[in-house]
């Protein structure tokens, strides 16, 4: 049963592809039922299996064995957290992007695609060994860069292939992780394999797998100096912007590091291999460039880009302080900076297709006019900022838990004057919009800006509705702490 | 009648394709066409049954002699027929009968005339005898023979359209080729004058006693064993020939060219070697470790050379120099894990290459362009060609889920098992290559808006199309399970290497 569930989850997206790939282009009512009903059974699936996975405390495991290695599924909630994530705000996204592409003539392509990077996505998420997760992990690089490059245009070709090299790199660099892993543990990639093993193959050795993950896995979580290829990918569309650049393909990354240091490695044995402060640092710098740079920005979109690099590395931050208050902060980071940050940018979407403003400097006085979009906007960056009664400030206040359980004050310092920057790129936007002047009077609002304007709605309510019941989330968060920390 | 063809089923193999060609050009007066290619495609249908039950005697019985004619080495003729022919008999089968399939659509006109195509049938299905000839041969005598039916019948293919380009490249081919041939035959002659055998098991019991006798001329004969079957096989830097050669014969030449011919030289040389002269004594000599290094400096040198060109076809041909790096790469490892990987990518490699090479000659013939540069626009147009070609690019480039995956990771396992840092490396920036090389074609077709207004190309005729269909479908199962194969790879692999090497 919990087998069927999961591959339906997983497959069901392919196939709605597959349909909308053989439907005309012009029957669009058609299409957009598929795309919403196969998101919105995939999401129910995953918000089923997750009750079922706290309510029961067993993790069900589906094996296929090929000659040497082996296809495995797992959920746990590490990997449902991600699960989660993707596949409810794919949802939204969808919607998002229904107003969104109304106009384009390529929209076929583009929901393919999309649907099929859903399924992918979940595929990671569900991934129950290392093997599997890199078969899923190459295959979203391949099956996300026609939405890179959807525009067509030079631009969009160039950075596609920008896209496509880091990607490729890093998956070499995860690759080659593998098969030293491989000989490692003697013939194993299931997660959990290695911590038993330490003492077979030398710390060096240990060491060295380690870092070949981070940096495989770090190309698409924008870790600096592995970030280039995120802030040229903001030519897409931004309905993918919103959901593979700030949501889906980075957190791939974030989560493949989660797994390498939780599942994989184990936070006793990287706590043995004295690795902890190095990442912290890279981390950390990542933190602050990524929101001085940030600032520089003109650009909306690029300085969305920025924020989330920056932001992404607060989620790594936790993680890498292997601590349970750190990991804490981590996984409420990935849920509330994707929530929050997908808003950001349909909002910058919003504003982009009513008055083709697509620089900070241009939008003064568009709140006047887009005051819903807008008000959106300040509100849930104020929550990026970490302020109450947002969401965002929950996260923050378990990292700096965390930071200071481990005893890093340097870290500490490092996460109020990230939150100092982020007010400082965020908080003028907002002002300078409902009090500046805007050139034009008036926008005419079709049927289109509704479709847009509802998720962007819906999702900012969630903002505040974490961030005034933060308990909701506290299931999940213990269920992921319990698999790694023993309290 | 049944269990007398099973019995002699090594020998029926050979004997029903060298028949069947010669039996095609009687065909010319059937008046439909189309009956005489399907008539071929059978004939290469059953012999791949027969293929596949060989090999599966094998996986469950371990390999076997076949005495021919009942008269018993080393006065008759003996066939071997081990893992290693159980694994080429795959290949061809499922190599030959898409491209053949491929080619019967519209093979008169891509030749000129009824007769000639007529000619490439039978020079097809030589070539095809002859590689599975060299897939069960026992000794040296038919080694040399089926080598040179091959040569000469590849050669002739290549100039199975009679133009001026495809006649110069035939030329330059059958030079080198002959030359090969001539480096084979003195190795061949070396070695009967060590042992006074051609049969390869008679050759290895007398060489493992005597073999200190005559280091010098043993290691003599190893060196023209290389570099003739290197020449033949296009092992970097003897490769000159092949990218003429395959990028202007016509496209179902250059797909059996590319994604057999080449290979069935390697299965001689495996022969020579593991077979005839044993692991020992090869292990004993450098020459392991002189392929490994031609085999990496094939690996980059073929991609570089493969990413500075703009014709799809020839960007193909160089692709095939090096794939076949990771081939020889396999070989000169010498481990079980790294054989077992190059032999797997004899398969691997074999239908990918079939099919992208089916894929590009379908672009050329429909579009008429052969840059790559120039195919801006025509993903969506042609979007069964250019799906198949996305499936053949991702598993060149080694993506789990396609076959090229599974030989690229026993490779890598290979490198690591002997601690070769640089072979991981190589293997990686290999497939890192091949992506640079092969997807800016799918990026132009599909990504990039043309400048001029397209006109709805036609796709391929429906049996194109489900030959090529046929080939992914294939890679994507030997990618999704790849059990079997791996099996016999590893069994192949063990039973040339014996157990000397795992001690």
């Amino acid at each position: 049963m919990i087998l069927v569930l999961i591959l339906t989850a997983i497959l069901i997206s392919t196939l709605g592809a597959l349909w909308i790939a053989i439907i005309p282009e012009e029957s669009k009512k058609e299409r957009n039922l598929v795309v919403t009903t196969t998101l919105v059974i995939s999401a129910a699936i995953v918000w089923g299996l997750l009750v079922y996975i706290l309510s029961t405390g067993n993790y069900p495991v589906i094996e296929v064995p090929l000659a040497s290695l082996k296809w495995r599924l797992l959920l746990d909630p590490l990997g449902m957290t991600y699960g989660l994530i993707a596949s409810t705000l794919w949802v939204f996204a969808a919607i998002y992007s229904f107003g969104y592409m109304s106009k384009d003539r390529r929209q076929r392509k583009f929901f393919s695609f999309f649907l099929l990077s859903a399924g992918i996505t979940l595929g990671i998420a569900f991934s129950g060994n290392l093997f599997t997760m890199y078969l899923f992990y190459e295959l979203l690089t391949f099956a996300t860069y026609p939405l890179v490059v959807h525009q067509g245009t030079k631009e969009a070709l160039e950075s596609g292939t920008k896209y496509i090299k880091y990607s490729l790199v890093g998956a070499s660099f995860i690759l080659a992780a593998l098969v030293m892993l491989w000989r490692v543990t003697g013939g194993t990639l299931d997660f959990g394999a290695l911590p038993t093993l330490f003492g077979v193959a030398s710390s060096g050795q240990v060491a060295t797998i380690f870092f070949l993950f981070i940096l495989g896995f770090g190309v698409k979580a924008a870790v600096m100096p592995l970030h280039g290829w995120l802030p040229s990918a903001m030519v897409a569309p931004t309905p993918v912007s919103a959901l593979l650049h700030a949501v889906a393909v980075v957190n791939a990354g974030v989560f493949g590091i989660l797994r390498t240091v939780y599942s994989v490695f184990g936070p006793s044995l990287l706590l043995e291999l004295n690795v902890r402060w190095i990442l912290l640092v890279i981390v950390s710098i990542t933190i602050l460039m990524g929101s001085l740079i940030a600032i520089k920005q003109d650009v909306l979109k690029k300085r969305l880009a920025y924020s989330t690099i920056s932001q992404l590395a607060y989620i790594l931050l936790g993680a890498f302080m292997l601590h349970p208050l750190g990991l804490a902060g981590a996984i409420l980071h990935m849920i509330f900076h994707s929530t929050l940050k997908i808003v950001l940018f349909f909002a910058a979407g919003i504003v982009a297709e009513e008055t083709s403003y697509v620089k900070v400097s241009e939008l003064g006085g568009v709140g006047k006019l887009l005051p819903l979009t807008l008000g959106s906007f300040g509100l849930v960056s104020l929550g990026m900022i970490g302020m109450l009664p947002l969401s965002g400030f929950w996260s923050k206040y378990y990292l700096l838990q965390g930071s200071l359980n481990t005893g890093s004050w340097p870290i500490l310092a490092i996460l109020l004057v990230s939150g100092l920057l982020n007010a400082f790129y965020f908080i003028p936007i907002t002002i300078s919009a409902f009090t500046g002047k805007a050139e034009i009077n008036e926008v005419t609002k079709g049927s289109s800006f509704v479709l847009m304007l509802v998720p962007t709605l819906i999702l900012t309510v969630l903002a505040l509705v974490f961030g005034l019941l933060p308990g909701l989330t506290l299931p999940l968060v213990n269920g992921v702490i319990g698999q790694f920390f023993s309290l | 009648m049944a269990a007398a063809v099973k019995d002699n089923l090594p020998v029926l193999l050979i004997v029903t394709l060298l028949s069947s060609a010669y039996l095609l050009p009687i065909l010319t007066r059937v008046r439909k066409f189309r009956l005489v290619e399907f008539f071929a495609v059978f004939v290469l249908a059953l012999t791949f049954t027969g293929g596949v039950v060989l090999a599966y005697k094998v996986l469950a019985t371990g390999a076997f002699n076949y005495i021919v004619g009942g008269w018993p080495a080393p006065w008759g003729i003996e066939l071997t027929i081990n893992a290693l022919s159980g694994i080429f008999l795959l290949t061809i089968g499922l190599v030959t009968i898409p491209i053949l399939l491929y080619a019967s659509a519209d093979l008169v006109e891509e030749v000129g005339s009824r007769q000639r195509a007529i000619w490439f049938l039978t020079l097809f299905l030589l070539l095809t005898a002859a590689a599975s000839g060299l897939a069960v041969t026992g000794d040296m005598f038919n080694i040399f023979v089926f080598v040179e039916v091959a040569t000469i019948a590849s050669c002739a293919i290549v100039s199975a359209r009679n133009d001026a380009a495809s006649v110069e490249a035939t030329f330059k081919y059958l030079m080198l080729a002959t030359i090969g041939s001539g480096f084979v035959l003195l190795g061949i002659g070396f070695l009967y004058m060590l042992t006074g055998n051609l049969n390869l098991n008679f050759i290895n019991m007398e060489l493992s006693t005597t073999w200190h006798n005559y280091p010098t001329a043993l290691w003599m004969a190893m060196s023209f064993f290389t570099v003739g079957f290197g020449v033949k096989s296009a092992l970097f830097p003897l490769h000159v020939w092949l990218p003429d050669a395959h990028s202007t014969a016509i496209t179902p030449a250059s797909a059996v060219l590319s994604s057999l011919a080449v290979k069935g030289y390697i299965v001689a040389l495996l022969k020579v070697f593991y077979l005839a002269v044993g692991a020992k004594i090869i292990f004993a000599l450098p020459i392991t470790n002189i392929l490994l290094l031609l085999g990496m400096i094939a690996i980059i040198a073929g991609a570089l050379f493969a990413l500075s060109q703009d014709e799809l076809k020839r960007r193909l041909a160089f692709s095939t120099v090096s794939q076949i790096g990771y081939i020889f790469l396999g070989i000169g490892l010498g481990t079980i894990q790294g054989l077992a990987g190059g032999l797997l990518h004899i398969l691997s490699h074999g239908i990918t290459k079939a099919l992208l090479f089916l894929a590009a000659g379908t672009i050329v013939k429909r579009t008429g362009k052969t840059r790559i540069s120039h195919l801006s626009g025509l993903g969506f147009e042609m979007p069964i060609t250019f799906g198949v070609f996305a499936v053949g690019t991702l598993s060149m480039i080694g993506i789990p889920l396609f076959s090229g995956f599974v030989s690229k990771w026993q490779l890598l396992l290979g490198s690591l098992e002997k601690g070769n840092y640089l072979a991981v490396l190589v293997l990686i920036g290999g497939s890192l290559l091949a992506a640079a090389y092969l997807l800016p074609v799918l990026r132009v077709a599909f990504f990039q808006k043309s400048e001029e207004e397209q006109i709805r190309e036609p796709e391929a005729p429906y049996v194109q199309k489900v030959a090529m269909l046929f080939l992914a479908v294939v890679i994507i199962f030997v990618g999704m399970f790849p059990g079997i194969f791996l099996e016999l790879a590893r069994q192949a692999a063990e039973s040339l290497l014996g157990m000397e090497v795992l001690l």
